[in-house]
């Protein structure tokens, strides 16, 4: 590898160190420094990482077509470990890579290269999208599809005529990958998915394609095709599968299990939950296990495994089996609820949280952040129990506390800005719930305030889909990650929108990024205008842009913007990106003044905030 | 005192019951002073009479009086009024009491009819649950006992086999009750709505087909089609719910027909139309007939009532409920179903549709009028259906029944010079088949005159099999004109004209256009001057920012369609190069589209790029959809920037 290569792979190591690293801090003011110094360092990693690549990657990358073949070389070797070499991947940078190789390849007419480039761009392109599930947006499916299907697609012309084993294990990998482009949500795409791995599992059985390269891994290709069949148990239960489809996808849970049960019984350990959970799932999908049986099997492995073990089994107990089983007993009981969920649902949520707020922030950080999104997605608020904002903010206290509180610093000021509203253009408030004349607006006022705190606080919830792409990187965004990143704007107001105690700031979520003057900003098909809440979604996106004061808070997401820029920006855009009467607002300098004393105080309070929340978790009380 | 009653009207007369005014005379005799409309209508110069007969109850001024006069029993309420008057309120006891009973009465039969009715569904649904736990339980109990059998000999591929087939039969068979039952009670709870959607009747009859023609082959059951009535192919209705009406009826005629029995079906337009508020419907008739085993008088009064079957039927698999589901449908639809059966001789069943007529734009057919077809199908009816449908289409043809015939015309015709315009062959042909006939025609008539073959049957072939028998387009059997006139169409002059026109549609075309490619990369240059060039475009290449700079400035305003502008270049680079050209006094610099072309793909360098005065930016490496995009947004879209905003 080049020099440049290697050290960029050792800043992604100490990024992945310094991420989290504050949480250690012993009071709120060690907290405050350390993360200020947490920021700085990741800002100056950003900052070389970024060097490194232009000077040194990117003019590679512009002339691909003529760099020579040790060059090449060289770049798959780096874009390999970028993925697996450090603790923190970037996978980013893993697909701009393999997008240039895979240009040299094609321009080149290097068939086998080709192959393996459409491979990895594929698996690049997937692992993109990942960072956006469990939500069902889908920005890359169909040129992640279009890289396997091409792929795949030589073993019916030249496969033959391949003479490299690797070559053609990347053409067998592709076949089955495709599958991983249909989500099996739908019929058509369950189909598909379905009619995708049968032929896979077909041609991976066949004892002739076998004997053509019999150094491949053929056995595993097949376990791996059957693995992903197994998804499609969802399906079973749609009521649209048919017989055929529920041959294919019990035999395929069945091979499965049998080869779990056999390494199991071969190590000596016990069935691991998620095996567990697959068996259970199997059997409840082809009906020789009831709804009530697989909710009791899952609340038992939800508290199988000792809370002081972080491994990946531990985290599967703890905090993807409660997902599963809040999302299966939504089946059982539909809005209402029977006298154990809540209480389950309740002692399953404590026991996640004081897990997850222990957890180190290791390799497991992605996984972790994954499997804390399905149970986030899969919440079932309940009279009595944690309402859905208390959950999340939660979570991000845990685990990202300097989103958690700059969150809430928007919360503050945006309950500020509010009160400045109702005290001098309160008609401008009309509208937001109960507030139907300017006189209902000044009756409000604490209600309002409230509210505002609240909307600060939830805005930008969508971002626990990307907190670790921030955390973990140590170059500048790509475009591809910055089409990402704006759908937390859709992320968050999809989440908040299906919970009673949060519904209300759904199109806040949604519609803090957008343009005052609907002349930019994003999402492009929201208009603030038409929604009930507009007063506050404005209210929020100046609230937001002066929460960027703190330096400590800062991300490659959110820069620092000093606080006289920020105030100097809402008023350059008023009428434009802001709405006019939040730039007034702010346009007194009293008020101004007001506010910058404020926020120091605020600060404080907010890590104080934090701090309670994170002890109280880990409390045995909580 | 009369000026009172005048007005008092307006509030005694509306009043429910009789109300009567009485006062006593200066001679001390009572007398009726006032009676309002019910009371006029009930007494009416018989006043006198009745307050004589409640004197004593007036004369005590008692509350009431009960008394039986003119055969009517009566019951009044007095009330002191003013004046000393009393205000007496009575009723027909008589004929409240009748009426009471009558209504007694009907309650009594209402509900004995309800309870007939509900004890008749009950008997039924009892029925039904007996003969149900009898279907479901045989299935069930085959699928148990043959895994049984299946367990004790597990090392017996044969009989595990035989066990498996058994034990797929007989799911199936459980699955199709349980759908069955599952379809009647969302029809009962009214779960199940009706949809309109436009659909053609080639697509629907087709896919029935699918269904229908296996289950018919595998009896060796003759099916006859006949769609010559259908005018109008392009419709609105309920595809789906149509589908399951008729392959239920269909269903049943294969089910009750013994092997080798004929079944035909038959769709035509009646002429007959409907209406409603902003919509008019014309009625498509459905024949099914069968020369099956029929039913009896009684049981066709009963064959639409949910849980009935045929005592004759007791053999046959079902649920009894397939009939009751499409009556239901039928009516949902607002059609009309009817049946006539014979024992022993078989069944037609009469389905009427309201369909909702689109207009098809089928202007472009007008193209095959006057055109000469050679066309072969192997029975009468075939060919008749085929000739019906040609001439519709203003067409002339020769319908022969083999291959041979076909090929002694089109060698007759070759030899004359007088070359069919197309050939249709029939897959099925005696003797030899449809596609060995093709393959023969190529031979004499050469590539160039479509040959269409046409079947019933499964297209299994794939493309490039179907080109290497000279094949040039396959139409499925039931025939319809529209999709002969489709397969048809692209030989004619028009088709072909069309078709070119749509493929122009298909790839931009930027000729005429004139783009400044900035790049130092040789191989770089080399790619775009090709890809650019594809799209039609002329290029013209500087090897850097100060060369593009002289090069634009060079030339006259407008010489210059867009410009792709590489960024790390030497002597001047991208993001300088654009700002310069932006600087110029020049009428078109502010206006020229300048596209980023760049390895550099961090958002920050493509904001950098936007700061710098350029108009979007591709990352490269490039490809053909990507500058072909951006030449489509620049010069024949909008050039709408892309959305800028830094905020997360």
């Amino acid at each position: 590898m080049k020099p440049y290569q290697e050290e960029y792979l050792e800043l992604l190591r100490s990024v992945s160190k310094i991420a989290g690293s504050s949480v250690d801090a012993q009071d709120p003011d060690a907290f405050i420094a350390a993360s200020r110094e947490e920021s700085r360092a990741r800002a100056e990693a950003v900052r070389r990482g970024s060097q490194l690549l232009r000077e040194e990657l990117f003019p590679v990358l512009d002339a691909i077509l003529s760099v020579s073949d040790e060059e090449a070389d060289s770049l798959f070797e780096f874009a390999g470990k970028l993925m697996s070499g450090v603790s923190q991947k970037d996978v980013g940078l893993h697909y701009r890579i393999h997008l240039a190789l895979v240009s040299r390849a094609r321009r080149l007419g290097r068939r086998d290269m080709l192959i393996r480039e459409l491979y990895l761009l594929g698996m690049s392109l997937y692992n993109l999208e990942t960072m956006l599930s469990p939500n069902m947006l889908r920005l890359y499916t169909s040129r992640m599809r279009m890289c396997f299907a091409e792929s795949a697609s030589y073993f019916d012309t030249e496969y033959d005529d391949i003479k490299d084993p690797e070559t053609r294990g990347y053409v067998h990998r592709s076949m089955g990958n495709i599958a991983l482009s249909y989500d099996g949500s739908d019929i058509s795409s369950a189909e598909e998915k379905l009619a995708v791995l049968k032929r896979s599992i077909s041609i991976l059985s066949d004892p002739d394609v076998r004997a053509k390269t019999p150094s491949l891994p053929w056995d595993l290709y097949l376990y791996k095709s059957h693995q992903e069949r197994t998804t499609l148990l969802n399906f079973l239960r749609s009521g649209r599968a048919d017989a055929d489809a529920f041959a294919q996808v019990l035999e395929s849970a069945q091979i499965v299990q049998d080869r779990q049960l056999r390494d199991m019984k071969e190590r000596g350990d016990p069935l691991q939950p998620r095996w567990q959970y697959a068996y259970m799932a199997a059997r409840y999908h082809c009906g020789a296990m009831l709804l009530p049986e697989l909710l009791e099997g899952l609340y038992s492995l939800s508290g199988s495994r000792n809370d002081d073990d972080f491994g990946s089994q531990s985290m599967f107990s703890h905090v993807s089996a409660p997902a599963l089983y809040m999302e299966y007993s939504k089946h059982l009981d539909g809005d209402r609820f029977d006298d154990k969920t809540p209480v389950r649902i309740d002692k399953m949520t404590h026991r996640m949280l004081a897990w997850i707020v222990r957890a180190p922030s290791d390799e497991n950080n992605e996984a972790l952040m994954f499997c804390l999104r399905q149970f986030v997605y899969a919440y079932r608020e309940f009279p009595g129990g944690m309402p859905f904002f208390e959950l999340i903010e939660n979570v991000f206290a845990a685990r990202h506390p300097t989103v958690y509180v700059r969150m809430w610093l928007t919360g503050k000021i945006a309950e500020q800005l509010t009160l400045w509203a109702v005290d001098n253009c309160p008609g401008k408030l009309v509208g937001l719930p109960g507030c139907e004349s300017p006189e209902n607006v000044i009756w409000h006022r604490d209600s309002l305030s409230d509210f505002a705190m609240h909307a600060g606080r939830l805005h930008d919830i969508g971002m626990i889909h990307f907190c670790n792409l921030d955390a973990s990187a140590c170059r500048d965004l790509f475009e591809e990650e910055d089409a990402l990143i704006r759908q937390h704007a859709h992320c968050g107001a999809q989440l908040l929108g299906v919970h009673r105690s949060t519904k209300i700031y759904s199109d806040i979520a949604r519609g803090h990024h957008r343009r005052y003057d609907e002349n930019g900003g994003y999402p492009a098909d929201f208009t603030p205008e038409s929604s009930p809440v507009k007063a506050m979604i404005y209210i929020v996106a100046a609230a937001d842009v002066l929460a960027s004061s703190s330096e400590e808070t800062s991300s490659r997401f959110s820069p620092v913007v000093p606080f006289d820029e920020a105030c100097a920006r809402i008023e350059k855009g008023r009428g434009k990106r802001y709405a006019p009467f939040v730039s007034d607002l702010l346009g007194d300098a009293e008020r101004r003044e007001e506010l910058r004393g404020k926020l120091e105080i605020w600060k404080r309070e907010a890590y104080l905030d934090m701090y309670s929340r994170r002890a109280e978790m880990m409390s045995e009380q909580f | 005192m009369d000026r009172f009653f005048d007005q008092m009207k307006e509030y005694f007369d509306p009043i429910p019951s009789p109300l009567l005014v009485a006062d006593r005379g200066e001679s001390g005799e009572w007398r009726a002073v006032y009676m309002n409309e019910l009371a006029r209508h009930i007494v009416s110069g018989r006043e006198e009479e009745m307050l004589r007969a409640m004197l004593p109850e007036l004369t005590e001024g008692a509350e009431s009086w009960r008394g039986r006069l003119w055969d009517i029993e009566f019951f009044a309420r007095l009330s002191p009024f003013r004046d000393g008057m009393t205000l007496i309120l009575f009723r027909d006891i008589t004929s409240d009491l009748l009426r009471q009973n009558e209504q007694i009465e009907a309650s009594k039969t209402a509900l004995q009819s309800a309870l007939d009715a509900a004890n008749a569904a009950n008997r039924a649904k009892t029925d039904f649950l007996s003969n149900m736990s009898h279907d479901i339980r045989t299935p069930l109990n085959a699928i148990i006992g043959m895994t049984t059998i299946a367990e004790a000999h597990i090392d017996d591929r044969e009989r595990v086999a035989d066990c498996l087939e058994k034990i797929g039969l007989s799911s199936r068979h459980l699955l199709a009750i349980i759908n069955d039952i599952l379809d009647m009670s969302r029809i009962e709870s009214g779960k199940m709505s009706v949809t309109a959607e436009s659909f053609t009747m080639a697509d629907m009859i087709h896919s029935l087909m699918a269904v229908f023609i296996p289950q018919a082959d595998k009896k060796h059951q003759h099916v006859e089609l006949d769609f010559t009535g259908i005018r109008h192919e392009h419709v609105r209705g309920d595809n789906i719910r149509i589908q399951q009406v008729l392959v239920n009826i269909l269903s049943n005629a294969v089910k009750f027909t013994a092997d080798g029995g004929s079944i035909s079906l038959s769709v035509r337009e009646t002429g007959r139309t409907g209406k409603t508020a902003d919509r008019t419907y014309d009625y498509y008739e459905f024949v099914i007939e069968d020369n099956g085993i029929g039913m009896s008088q009684s049981f066709l009064e009963k064959l639409f009532l949910p849980f009935e079957r045929s005592s004759s039927a007791s053999h046959i698999e079902g649920t009894g409920l397939g009939m009751a589901i499409t009556h239901n449908l039928v009516k949902m639809m607002n059609g009309e179903i009817s049946v006539e059966s014979t024992e022993g001789r078989g069944t037609r069943f009469t389905v009427l549709l309201p369909l909702e007529q689109l207009d098809s734009d089928d202007t472009g057919l007008k193209a095959l009028a006057g055109k000469r077809v050679l066309a072969a199908d192997i029975d009468d009816a075939s060919r008749q259906n085929l000739r019906e449908i040609l001439e519709d289409l203003g067409m002339k043809c020769d319908i022969v029944g083999s291959g041979w015939e076909v090929k002694d015309l089109a060698v007759r015709a070759h030899m004359a010079k007088d070359e069919y315009f197309a050939v249709i062959l029939a897959w099925r042909l005696p003797v030899v088949d449809g596609i060995s006939v093709c393959r023969e025609l190529r031979e004499i008539i050469g590539p160039d005159i479509p040959i269409i073959l046409i079947s019933t049957y499964e297209w299994t072939i794939s493309e490039d099999d179907m080109r290497k028998y000279g094949v040039s387009a396959f139409v499925p059997k039931p025939l319809f004109r529209s999709r002969l006139g489709s397969a048809l169409f692209p030989y004619t002059d028009e088709g072909r004209a069309a078709s070119a026109n749509a493929n122009a549609g298909d790839s931009p075309d930027f000729s005429g256009k004139n783009i400044l490619l900035v790049e130092d990369n040789e191989i770089n240059r080399e790619i775009g001057v090709e890809l650019i060039g594809m799209l039609g475009a002329s290029v013209e290449c500087a090897e850097n920012g100060a060369l593009a700079v002289e090069m634009f400035d060079g030339h006259e305003p407008g010489y210059y369609d867009l410009i792709f502008m590489d960024i790390q270049m030497p002597v001047m680079d991208g993001l300088e190069a654009t700002r310069t050209i932006r600087a110029l006094p020049r009428s078109d610099s502010r206006e020229i589209p300048i596209v980023a072309m760049s390895a550099n793909a961090f958002v920050e360098d493509i904001r950098a790029c936007q700061r710098a005065g350029m108009n979007a930016h591709v990352p490269k490496p490039v490809n053909l959809q990507s500058l072909a995009d951006v030449l489509q947004r620049f010069l024949n879209g909008s050039g709408a920037a892309a959305d800028v905003s830094d905020e997360y």
